[in-house]
Order: C-alpha cells, then structure tokens, then sequence
C-alpha cells in the first residue's frame, strides 16, 4: 500500500526524473534548490499536470499513465490527493469558514452540513473564532490554518505540503510545526513535504530526499530518488 | 511669504497639455448640452420616433452584449490559458473588428449573412430566413463591432487570475465548470463588471456597421445613435435631445459602476 512514483516530466529545456516510493503512514520531505522540480513534483501528484513518461500510481489505482500500450489521467477532483499551496492559496472571495467549506460543497454536501463540519474542522484547528472573518484579517499562520483545515475536511488519501512555513514569522513557524507533527501523527497515508527550512523538516521527519540537479547550458536535468 | 509647492515635481509642460487635453474632450460635450432645446425637451422625448429608437437600442444592445459574454468568455479563457495551433491568429481575428471601420464591418456582415451572402443566401435557399435588414441583422452588428472589447478585456483578467485558486478548487473536488464558476468568475469580477459595461457602451453607441447591415428603419433597425442622424440631417432639434440622453445614460452608467468596480476591487484584494 504505497505512493508509486516512477515518471518523467520534459519540458523544452528541463528534464524531471521521479523514482521513489512513498508508504502510508509516511512523512517524506523533498528539498533541493529553486526550480529543481519540489512543486512540479507535487502538482504530478495531484494531477495538475501530467507526465511525460512513466507512472504514477496509488494502492493499485493508476493515476497516471503515459506508455505507448495504455494512457491514463485521472482529473484532480479523481484523485483524492489534498494540497495545501504555498501562502495557502486561499480564495479570497470567500471568509476563513466558506474556504474551508468549499471542498464539501463541491463534493454536493448540503450547505447546513457543510458549514457544520467546517465549524468542527476549524475548532480542531483552534482557529474556530475566525471563522467569519475575511482574509485580509488572518496573519500568516491563521491563514496557514485555514489552509490546512480547507484540505483535511476533504479526507484526502494523500496529503502533500507546499512550504507551509515558509513567509511565516519566527513564533508561527513553531506553531505550525507542532500543528503539523499532530496532523502527521493521525494521518494514515503517504505524506509529501516540500520544504527549504530545514531546521522545520528535521523536527517533522526523519526521511529526506534531496532533488539533485545538472545543470548544462541547454538543459536542466532534475533527478529525484533514494 | 511664498510657499514652494511641497510635492514632488512633475515634467515641466505637462499640468499646461493635460489641461488642453481635457478641454478638447469636455468642450463638445459642453457644446451640446448649452444648445440643448429645454423648453420642448420632454416633447422631443416622448415622441413616438424618439421613444420607439430609445426601447430598440436598449433591447437591442442588451441582447448583443448578452450573446458577447456567453460566447466571449469561453474564448477569452482559452485565448488566456490553453495553447493552440493558430493562437495567434485567432487573438488578431477577435480583436480586428476594433480597429476595423464600422462601416466595413458592416459591408463584411451583408457578404456573410445577407441573401447573396456566404451563409445568408444558404439559411434564406433551405429555411427561407433572411438576415439583412431585420432587427437580428442590428444585433450582429452590434454584437460584431462590440464582442473584441469583452474579449480583451477578459483574456487579461484570466491571464492575470492566479491560476492556483483554481487549481486548489480542482484538488479540493471540484469540477471544471464548477471552479470556473465558484471560483474563476467571482474572483475576476471587477474585470467582468468592466468587460459587460465597455462592451454595453460599444453597442449602444453602434452605427456604422448598423446602417450598413440592417438599414435604418424605424422600430425595426433605427437604433438612438441611427435616428439622432437621421433627426439631425433633417435639422431637427431632436437629434440634440437624443444625443444628451445617450450622454447622459452613459454618464451615469459609468460613474455609478465606478463605485462598484472599487468596491469589488477592494474586496477581491488581498
């Protein structure tokens, strides 16, 4: 029962090469410098966008598949992988309560239980007493909150992290640390973490990859793997 | 005691052309208003020409600007988001009619849809339907002279979207009309609101295409900007009363969807 990764993604002067298998129940961490391939990495995942070559795949479910026998993709909305975006990418139509009620509401949950469970899933959270207020009134790590809480009350069987401490201040930072290592602690399937803080990722987990890359002056050629 | 401006200085010269700038635009405009003919204004209105031209153009330009945003947006978020052979192409064809004259514009309709036209002598020889010169032939010319301005404007706004709000949506569950709905078009809202009135404002203000391509025709294609010439070719004074009621409605439109473009702007901002 794992998150199978083994694909390629081109592009005209850029070469990604993932191989790496994630277990549930595991938190992996990937660094690597800017523009190594860490956020492609996870939009192939979710299916944001698709490989060139390879697979990738979950408990048995191909995600996607580019081979010259078979084609699969599964649309995002197919796959039940949660994404907290760097900076959240909350939207900023909506307050901190229908952010998180969005996902409910686009899965057809009635709008009495939605806000229900969104109140519930914001208590859990501890940043319920927010919940009517727009975004322009979150700091940082409230927005972080919001965040968080907008993917997990989907109940994604994949859970993957965007720099969620990077643009926070010192004090936020510890506190979504400890927020995390508590969601992490729960959470049953494959946890992909991108980060560059690297004291943040020594204290959430113990397996780290690093993205290596090199560098010609046509190409950039990105290797990920164990 | 003199007291030196406390600001910062702008490029000598430019305060003096600004002015001059703004004069020629609001002189015209003051003109009009001076020689409008008051003391029988409300007559002048409530003539049947006038009245049946005011309820044609505002029909009329509300069902093309309607038909410009259906079918404008989906291309407007293609144009923005998707890569396709010919792009290019496709982008200069939708905003030609911009820089195009009205007039030729028009002439470009009869030879599409009038009865000798390319499709026109086709829907005329199977189903007997004539285009040209009907109320429909006003609104395609509208709807031809004015679609550009919704275009542009919103293949900038979708360009310009943050394009992880929607990919957030995806990943959270929903599908791609109801991101673009839940998401997309709330969050380009100000755009939209700008797009709709421009391009409400470039068809009601139609007339070269119009008189080309439908006529002119009372209650069937004499629009208000095709009877104020017609008014005004025959000296009439109505023309003068016309043209200050189009001012005015485009006056009042626009000052009061300013307060609603802020607004939204405030809102959707960070």
């Amino acid at each position: 029962m794992t998150l199978h990764l083994d694909f390629d993604i081109a592009r005209d002067n850029f070469m990604l090469t993932v191989n790496l298998d994630v277990a549930n129940g595991e938190v992996l961490a990937l660094t690597g410098p800017n523009g190594s391939g860490k956020t492609t990495t996870l939009h192939a995942i979710a299916g944001l966008l698709p490989c060139s070559r390879g697979v990738i795949s979950f408990n048995d479910v191909i995600f996607d598949t580019n081979a010259s026998t078979t084609s699969v993709f599964l649309q995002p909305e197919q796959r039940k992988v949660g994404v907290v975006f760097q900076d959240g990418a909350l939207f900023p139509h909506l307050n901190a309560l229908q952010n998180v009620a969005y996902g409910l509401r686009a899965r057809a949950v009635t709008k009495s239980d939605a806000i229900d469970r969104a109140h519930k899933m914001l208590a859990t959270l501890k940043i319920d007493h927010m919940a009517d207020s727009s975004l322009h009134q979150l700091s940082g790590g409230q927005k972080q909150r919001v965040a968080l809480a907008r993917t997990l009350i989907t109940q994604p069987d994949i859970l993957l992290l965007d720099e969620p401490t990077t643009g926070l201040d010192q004090e936020s930072r510890q506190d979504t640390v400890r927020l995390l290592d508590e969601i992490f602690a729960t959470f049953t399937g494959p946890v992909l973490l991108v980060s560059h803080q690297h004291d943040d990722i020594s204290s959430l987990t113990r397996s780290i990859v690093q993205i290596t890359v090199e560098r010609t002056a046509k190409q950039a050629t990105s290797t990920l793997h164990r | 005691m003199t007291h030196r401006s406390r600001s910062l200085s702008s490029p000598r010269g430019f305060l003096i052309i600004a002015v001059t700038c703004a004069i020629l635009i609001a002189l015209p405009l003051v003109a009009l208003i001076i020689r409008v003919p008051w003391t029988n204004f409300w007559s002048s209105l409530s003539s049947d020409a006038a009245t049946t031209a005011l309820f044609l153009s505002a029909r009329t330009s509300l069902i093309s600007t309607s038909l410009a945003v259906i079918t404008g947006l989906p291309l407007a978020w293609l144009l923005a988001h998707r890569n396709f052979p010919y792009i290019a192409v496709v982008r200069a064809l939708c905003v030609l009619p911009m820089v195009l004259p009205p007039v030729v514009g028009g002439v470009a309709l009869l030879y599409a849809f009038g009865t000798k036209g390319l499709i026109g002598s086709a829907l005329d020889n199977w189903w007997g339907i004539r285009l040209g010169f009907t109320q429909i032939a006003a609104i395609l010319a509208q709807y031809f002279v004015a679609v550009p301005f919704f275009i542009v404007v919103m293949e900038s706004a979708f360009q310009q979207f943050d394009q992880r709000l929607a990919q957030a949506a995806r990943t959270l569950g929903a599908g791609p009309w109801h991101t673009f709905v839940t998401v997309t078009l709330p969050v380009v809202r100000p755009a939209l609101i700008a797009g709709v009135v421009l391009t409400w404002a470039r068809a009601l203000g139609e007339f070269g295409a119009t008189i080309t391509f439908a006529g002119n025709t009372p209650g069937r294609t004499q629009t208000l900007p095709l009877a104020i010439y017609t008014a005004f070719e025959s000296g009439d004074d109505q023309a003068l009363v016309l043209s200050f009621i189009m001012m005015a409605v485009s006056f009042v439109v626009l000052v009061l969807l300013r307060q609603h473009w802020i607004s939204a702007l405030k809102r959707g901002g960070q």
